[in-house]
This record gives C-alpha cells, sequence and structure tokens, in this order.
C-alpha cells in the first residue's frame, strides 16, 4: 500500500510498468498479425490474411482501449489538482442602492458592515456571498 | 486433431489458428467470467479508494494549515489533529426506546463540547466565530476520514474473501460515494475560510428578515428578532453566526413558545431540502410539519411544542443537492432565499390574522452569515 500511497492513484509504479510491458507485448504481436495477413493477402492466400487481419485489429483496439484506460488512471488525479471556486461578495450600499461585486475574502460574511459607498459615502454592507458556474469535478 | 478440423471443413493454417483461438477465448470466458468481472470491480473500487485517500489527505493538510494560520498554535498541532480525526460518535442504545431522544441530545452536547475544547486548545488565538468554523472543518476532515475508512475496509474484505456480493454492494454505492467526496471537499474549501454553505439557507432567509433589528441570545447558540411584518409580531430565530453553527433550533422554538403562552398562531421553519434527480436548484416548495434534519432530537422538541398548543406549522424548503448542501453556496440558491421570503410574506398574511404572534424559524448552518 505504501507505494500506492506514492503514487496517490491507487495503483502502485510496478504495476504500472508490468502493465506497459504487457501492453507493449500487445501492440508488437498485433501489428505482426497485420503484416502477415498483409503478406498473405498479397499472395493470393485470402482466408489467412482476413484472420490474421482481424486478430491484429482486435489485438491493436485492446492495447488502446487499456492504454487510454492506464493513461486516465494515472493523470487524473495528477492533472486535476485543487481547484478554488470562484466565490463573489456583493456590498450593496443602503442609501443609493449602489452593488460592487468582488471577490471573497477570509472574514467576508453577509450582512457584515463592509467599505465606503463611493457615490453616496455611506458604508455598505455585504447582502450576499455565493459563487457562479458549475462546480469542476475534481476527483473524478 | 487434423481429421477433427477436417470434419469442421477447414483445413489451411487460418482456420485452424481461428478454430482455436475461438475455442480458448471460449472456455476462458466460460470458466473465468465471474472471477475477470470481480477482478475489474475491484479494481475499479481500488481507483476510486486512491481519489478517496487523496481527497482525505488534502483536507487534513488544509485543517493543518487552515489551524496554524488562524488559531496561531504554540506547537505544531499535526499531532491532534490526527488524533481528532480518529474521533467517533457511540449512539445510545436503543434496547430500551423510552427517553432515547434526551440520551442522544446530551451525548451530542458532550460531544460538541468536547470538540470546541479540543479546537479551542489547538487554536488559543481564533475567536468564537473562528472556533466554529475549525470545529466544522475538522468535522468534515474526520467524516472523510471516516469514508475512507469504512470504504477501505469493505474493499480489504471482500478482496481478501474474494465475495462477489460485497464487490457488487460497494461497486453499486461508488457513484454517491464520490459525489458525496466531491461535496466535502466543497465543505472543507468553505469552512476554512469561512464561505456560506448550500445548507445555510434557512439562516440566510431568516438573517434577512432579522437585520436591522435588534437581535437577542435564545437557548444555546441561538438568536431571536422580533419583526413586525403586515402587523404581525413575528419572532425570527436563527443560529447565532457568522461562525459555522446549527444551534438547537428545537429549544429555541420551544422557549418563544412558552414566552408567549402558547399563544402562537404558526410557525414557519425554513431549510434547505435534498432536491430529487430532475429539479432544480433553489427553486421553493411548501410543506406541512417540521422541516429540520439531523439525528431528530430538534424535531422531536420542535412536534413536542406544538402539539402541546396545537400550534399549526408550515414549511418552505429550498431544493439543492447534497452537494450543494455542503459546498460554498450557488446563486440559484440566494435566488431561492428571495423567493422564501416572498413566500413567508404571503403565508403570513394569508395564514393569520393582524395582531396574530409568529415564529419562524430558519434552520441550517450560519456558517458565514450573520444577523
Amino acid at each position: 500500500m505504501s507505494e500506492r500511497q506514492r503514487t496517490g492513484t491507487g495503483i502502485g509504479v510496478s504495476t504500472i510498468f508490468l502493465y506497459f510491458i504487457v501492453l507493449a507485448a500487445l501492440f508488437v504481436i498485433s501489428i505482426w498479425f497485420l503484416y502477415v495477413g498483409l503478406t498473405s493477402y498479397v499472395s493470393g492466400e485470402f482466408e489467412t490474411a482476413t484472420v490474421m487481419a482481424l486478430i491484429g485489429v482486435i489485438g491493436l483496439g485492446i492495447s488502446l482501449i487499456v492504454l487510454r484506460r492506464l493513461r486516465r488512471r494515472i493523470m487524473v488525479p495528477l492533472q486535476q489538482p485543487l481547484i478554488p471556486l470562484n466565490v463573489l461578495t456583493v456590498e450593496q450600499c443602503d442609501k443609493c442602492g449602489f452593488k460592487n461585486v468582488k471577490k471573497f475574502e477570509r472574514g467576508d460574511y453577509v450582512f457584515k458592515t463592509a467599505e465606503k459607498c463611493p457615490k453616496c459615502g455611506t458604508l455598505t454592507t455585504i447582502t450576499s456571498i455565493y459563487y457562479e458556474g458549475l462546480v469542476k469535478k475534481q476527483y473524478q | 486433431m487434423f481429421q477433427i478440423f477436417q470434419i469442421l471443413g477447414s483445413t489451411t493454417t487460418a482456420s485452424i489458428i481461428g478454430y482455436l483461438i475461438s475455442f480458448a477465448i471460449f472456455i476462458i470466458f466460460f470458466m473465468f467470467w465471474n472471477r475477470i468481472q470481480i477482478y475489474t470491480w475491484l479494481r475499479d473500487i481500488e481507483r476510486n479508494l486512491g481519489r478517496i485517500k487523496v481527497v482525505r489527505d488534502d483536507a487534513r493538510q488544509i485543517s493543518i494549515e487552515t489551524l496554524k494560520n488562524v488559531g496561531k498554535p504554540k506547537e505544531d498541532p499535526t499531532q491532534k489533529i490526527d488524533q481528532f480525526l480518529e474521533y467517533f460518535f457511540i449512539e445510545p442504545t436503543g434496547m430500551d426506546p423510552s427517553g432515547i431522544v434526551w440520551k442522544f441530545d446530551h451525548l451530542l452536547d458532550v460531544r460538541e463540547l468536547r470538540f470546541k475544547d479540543e479546537v479551542k486548545a489547538m487554536a488559543p488565538e481564533a475567536d468564537e466565530a473562528q472556533v466554529n468554523n475549525l470545529e466544522n472543518l475538522l468535522e468534515a476532515s474526520l467524516d472523510l476520514n471516516m469514508i475512507y475508512k469504512v470504504v477501505r475496509h469493505y474493499f480489504l474484505f471482500a478482496k481478501r474473501t474474494s465475495s462477489q456480493f460485497i464487490v457488487i454492494q460497494l461497486q453499486m454505492i461508488m457513484p454517491q460515494i464520490m459525489e458525496l467526496i466531491d461535496a466535502y471537499m466543497g465543505a472543507v474549501k468553505a469552512f476554512s475560510t469561512g464561505q456560506p454553505i448550500g445548507d445555510g439557507a434557512g439562516a440566510f432567509v431568516a438573517a434577512k428578515l432579522m437585520h436591522g433589528k435588534e437581535a437577542r441570545k435564545i437557548e444555546k447558540d441561538m438568536v431571536v428578532s422580533e419583526v413586525p411584518i403586515d402587523g404581525r409580531r413575528v419572532f425570527v430565530t436563527k443560529a447565532e453566526g457568522p461562525g459555522g453553527n446549527v444551534g438547537k433550533p428545537g429549544d429555541a422554538i420551544k422557549t418563544i413558545v412558552d414566552e408567549c403562552e402558547g399563544r402562537v398562531s404558526m410557525i414557519i421553519m425554513i431549510d434547505a431540502q435534498v432536491k430529487l434527480e430532475g429539479e432544480n436548484s433553489g427553486d421553493t416548495a411548501e410543506a406541512i410539519g417540521a422541516a429540520i434534519g439531523g439525528i431528530g432530537t430538534e424535531k422531536y422538541k420542535i412536534e413536542d411544542a406544538l402539539l402541546k398548543y396545537k400550534i399549526p406549522v408550515n414549511a418552505i424548503l429550498i431544493k439543492e443537492s447534497i452537494q450543494e448542501a455542503i459546498s460554498p453556496m450557488k446563486k440559484e440558491i440566494v435566488t431561492g432565499v428571495d423567493k422564501a421570503v416572498v413566500a413567508i410574506n404571503r403565508l403570513i398574511s394569508e395564514r393569520t390574522k393582524p395582531g396574530d404572534t409568529v415564529i419562524v424559524a430558519g434552520i441550517g448552518n450560519t456558517m458565514g452569515i450573520g444577523q
């Protein structure tokens, strides 16, 4: 488990290495089958060519699918670090209705007395704190 | 063997290879299909477990950093935080259900007091609101730790016993767990900075009604303001903000009802409601009954007070997903809060007469919401 803890992906480094070796072997064998299929086709052995090409294509397909899955498994936790949400604070002047939307700062809270209104000089109040838009899935 | 292939009608090398491969695949799938399926599911669960671990570790790290920044402890709080993350709550026995509500109530009070004391010791420079926020933050990290440990337990148990049915059950609930994990991470971020969360919608509605009026403390961590609406005497109550706090709305409502000697025409409760798939966040719905979640002790107290004086209770619910409830408040929910305020005014004018007394209770975590 310690090796997996280091990668933070749920799979160990040695497992990833083993996966790549098996995939590389499958890829080479598939290419060889395709080559045999091609030479059989050229020499007129159509039945052999079809079977060999089919095996080659299936092998290539499997290796590509597994490679894509493996990449996703390794990269997803690394590529998606913590993304801070864009939380906004709305300051509003009770007197003239002036509204200022700014980025949330630690210590802001709803109905806190905020800065002076640039229009009339009265102290503004934080009327809401929210974020807009969709949440980015961080770990899926 | 060659004769068998002759019977099958194929004698070329290619056909023989083809037959052999097909036969081998058939045998492999026939004999090992279950094992292959279990292996695939286990790998999927293991991958998700790795992600849960990453989130749990991040939450722990954020907790440590926030505690250091806000609380300015003299010693490194890491060891104490690690100890805190292992706490759990032992429920009272239900063998004799009579009086279990009060047992729960007492144990929850003890738990809260213990958590607050621990946080105060770890963060000596934090004020009351910050202590509440830090306590919420540590509780979210604690929950993440617990989820990780439980999923890991079932994963390892299923792997050790090769039990197909445990693997299936774990695999089935994995998408829900992952969504919950995402939500908890949002909660950790909100709690570390003191941002309002979706669950605070009810408290936000109450705060809007209370704003500008004098608020007095009533019961533990609860405040109340007397607000005139349409000639009615309206008592608006919520948990005391802006620190992360849910308070004890049951005790507050009971006290107000007793203060008014039971002469209350209506109680309106406002809370966040878990929406169903397909429903929009921020939509409001009306209901009859005590709208309050949690373990049930506060609901019991409210229902008890209602029954004693036969007070009608209405509820206005703001819809949101379980993820939105514990993540920073979305704009749609703020819109829902405005809709709820309109609904309260309408309900008061339609269902009560001028001169009547009404109680409005904003339920939920009041983090980042003052009064």
